[in-house]
């Protein structure tokens, strides 16, 4: 009778519990996003002191290449590294912090920054620069995440967009972009999905910033680019029309219109590539030629302001250069940008080129005038 | 008591032992997390199971078919009888892990790493109890050593669960494996098996786990066997630590006496 009663038990408990299970379903391999969702935010471990108000506050935009600095990584640069060590990896942080401490920015855009990759050995790269610069508060927006990268040894994947600040974060939205055009769905299901990550910035004296970081698609072959111009115009016009003040930090991957060169298939092309030869397949390497998209970011001009007025580029172009694939050379042309609708500090823009050599991209810092 | 009744009484006990040795012969045609090894002479295979063999009714071999080719690997119950077994197994994952170092789609583990011929040691001991009828508890505990013949470094990893612990010896000194089984009838065809199993790995990249699965088995003709359950695992892996769900896990065995 007690063997009867204990088998019933064994037997309602395992079904009870299978029923239970069977609402829990597995995690998936590679996170999908929403169009619009939230964003994490971050606190460093100790507060710096805010700023005094001032009339202007400093901001900088750097692609920080996820604390790789110019070690010759596999997937943009002809290299043969995957996996950092975790001393490589603390180096360069260090070095990147040093870079940021003697600019002093208020707001700082970063551009692919890992917060929990097997590729650099799963630091939180963002906590790290919050705990070793004065900036206190950040919103992380990923753009490419996943438990497994099946290609290459990649491995778990957490690589996104951030915006730190001196001042409060208030409110962080990730929307996201235009999926790439050009891959197959399962390529598309591991690869990059790019975002803008939208915050509001409590800055001292009750005014309020928005504070907008953008990366767009780097690789893509097809009209991926334009329509994510388009997707950052829309929410920049939409704060425009409210009135409120934006600035905004970006890697387009696009040059500024007017460009002289706007082919670098030659300048990125690795050992054993061929480009710009009939029979070369493809004919122009993935990423390297910007001449179909010269146009894109007219608008984004003709709409807005710029940090480097473009007739200031085109006069000297070289020194507005910001990245290079080549892990041993100097800036080549210019894809990091600040845009704002409100007024530029004049002559207050510097492109940073002596930081190539802790990324493949040099930092721009401008100051914007606040309380206009 | 007179003799006829003795000798009644001594009929039905060894009718009911003969029929006990029956039934446990019948529920060793299957493999399970018992100490029990399969009759001689009997084959199954499973989708994502080995190749098991019952070479002698104390006995059993087994191989995982498709791995063999790539991490060849083999395991030995031995049955000692009074519930208690002890189970040696070998494997060599070196051409494996050498296969999925690789660049482009596939690879695991960055190819900018060596990966030294290396092999894996693991000896478990298994005592199974039959409290009711059709029911069987067993307790398992075992010892794992690897050799590896050059450096591995710890960025060849795969931090992926199940797999992460099945490769921690590597880069350990040594583990030790614990498990509890519940394996038993359901009813007529129906069966279920609820295990768990603790790792732990000693050594410059320790690590602890905990696997936990349930099944449900329906079998048919002595022959064919589909199963359907659950996996739930706890790691500490190099990025944290986590649980996973994995639903359903499905199999299918089949079985033949040669």
């Amino acid at each position: 009778m007690a063997q009867g009663i204990e088998m019933r038990l064994v037997q309602q408990l395992f079904i009870a519990s299978t029923v239970l299970l069977l609402f829990f379903s597995c995690e998936p391999l590679a996170t999908q996003f929403e169009d619009v969702g939230g964003a994490e935010i971050y606190r460093a471990a100790y507060l710096s002191k805010e700023p005094d108000i001032a009339p202007f506050i400093k901001v900088m935009t750097w692609n920080i290449r996820f604390g790789a600095a110019r070690l010759p990584w596999f997937g943009d640069s002809c290299g043969d590294r995957v996996i950092l060590s975790e001393q490589e990896v603390t180096d360069h942080l260090r070095a990147l912090a040093d870079l940021i401490n003697s600019v002093q920015p208020d707001i700082l855009f970063v551009q692919e920054i890992d917060v929990g990759s097997k590729r650099t050995a799963y630091i939180d790269e963002l906590q790290w620069l919050l705990d070793h610069t004065e900036l206190n508060y950040a919103a992380y927006a990923s753009a490419w995440k996943a438990r497994i990268i099946p290609s290459d040894g990649l491995g778990r994947m957490d690589m996104g967009n951030a915006v730190l600040s001196r001042f409060p974060i208030t409110q962080a939205t990730r929307l996201q972009l235009a999926l790439r055009g050009d891959q197959d769905a399962l390529t598309q299901y591991f690869y990059l999905q790019r975002n803008i990550l939208k915050t509001k910035v409590q800055l001292p004296g009750d005014e309020q910033i928005y504070a907008v970081n953008t990366h767009l698609a780097a690789f893509s072959t097809d009209d991926t680019k334009r329509i994510q111009v388009g997707q950052v115009l829309d929410e920049l016009t939409q704060i425009d029309q409210y009135g409120e003040l934006f600035v905004l930090g970006a890697d387009f991957n696009l040059l500024p219109p007017g460009s002289d060169s706007t082919d670098y298939c030659l300048e990125d092309r690795c050992a054993g590539e061929s480009f710009h030869h009939s029979g070369d397949n493809p004919f122009h390497k993935e990423g390297s030629n910007y001449t179909p998209e010269i146009t894109w970011l007219q608008e984004m001009y003709n709409r807005f302001s710029p940090a480097v007025a473009l007739n200031a580029y085109l006069a000297d172009q070289p020194r507005y250069f910001t990245h290079t694939t080549q892990f041993d050379a100097l800036p080549d042309r210019k894809i990091d940008y600040l845009f704002t609708n409100g007024r530029w500090a004049p002559g207050s823009d510097s492109t940073i080129q002596s930081g190539i050599r802790l990324s493949d991209h040099a930092p721009v810092s401008a100051k914007l005038e606040i309380g206009q | 008591m007179r003799r006829s009744h003795w000798i009644v009484v001594l009929l039905i006990a060894g009718s009911i032992s003969l029929n006990a040795q029956d039934t446990l012969q019948a529920e060793r045609n299957w493999s399970n997390g018992t100490a029990y090894v399969l009759p001689q002479g009997r084959f199954e295979i499973g989708v994502f199971q080995p190749l098991r063999y019952g070479l002698r009714d104390n006995l059993e071999i087994s191989v995982h078919p498709l791995w063999f080719f790539v991490a060849p690997n083999v395991r030995v119950k031995w049955e000692h009888g009074g519930g208690l077994a002890t189970r040696h197994s070998i494997y060599y994952p070196t051409p494996f892990l050498r296969v999925v170092a690789k660049k482009g789609i596939g690879g695991l583990i960055s190819p900018e790493f060596a990966i030294p011929h290396m092999a894996a040691l693991r000896n478990d001991v298994i005592y199974t109890m039959r409290p009711f009828e059709k029911q069987y508890f067993s307790l398992m505990g075992g010892l794992e050593f690897a050799v590896r013949f050059g450096a591995l470094d710890k960025r060849t990893t795969i931090d992926f669960p199940w797999v992460y612990n099945r490769l921690a010896v590597f880069y350990n000194d040594f583990g030790i494996r614990l498990g509890l089984d519940w394996y038993g009838c359901i009813k007529g065809n129906w069966w279920y098996r609820l295990d768990g199993e603790l790792f732990y790995y000693s050594g410059s990249a320790q690590t602890k786990a905990f696997e936990h699965s349930g099944k449900i088995y329906w079998r048919y003709k002595k022959r064919w066997e589909i199963s359907a359950g659950y996996n739930i695992i706890y790691g500490e892996y190099p990025y944290g630590n986590e649980w996973n769900w994995f639903l359903p896990m499905i199999d299918i065995r089949y079985a033949w006496n040669y």
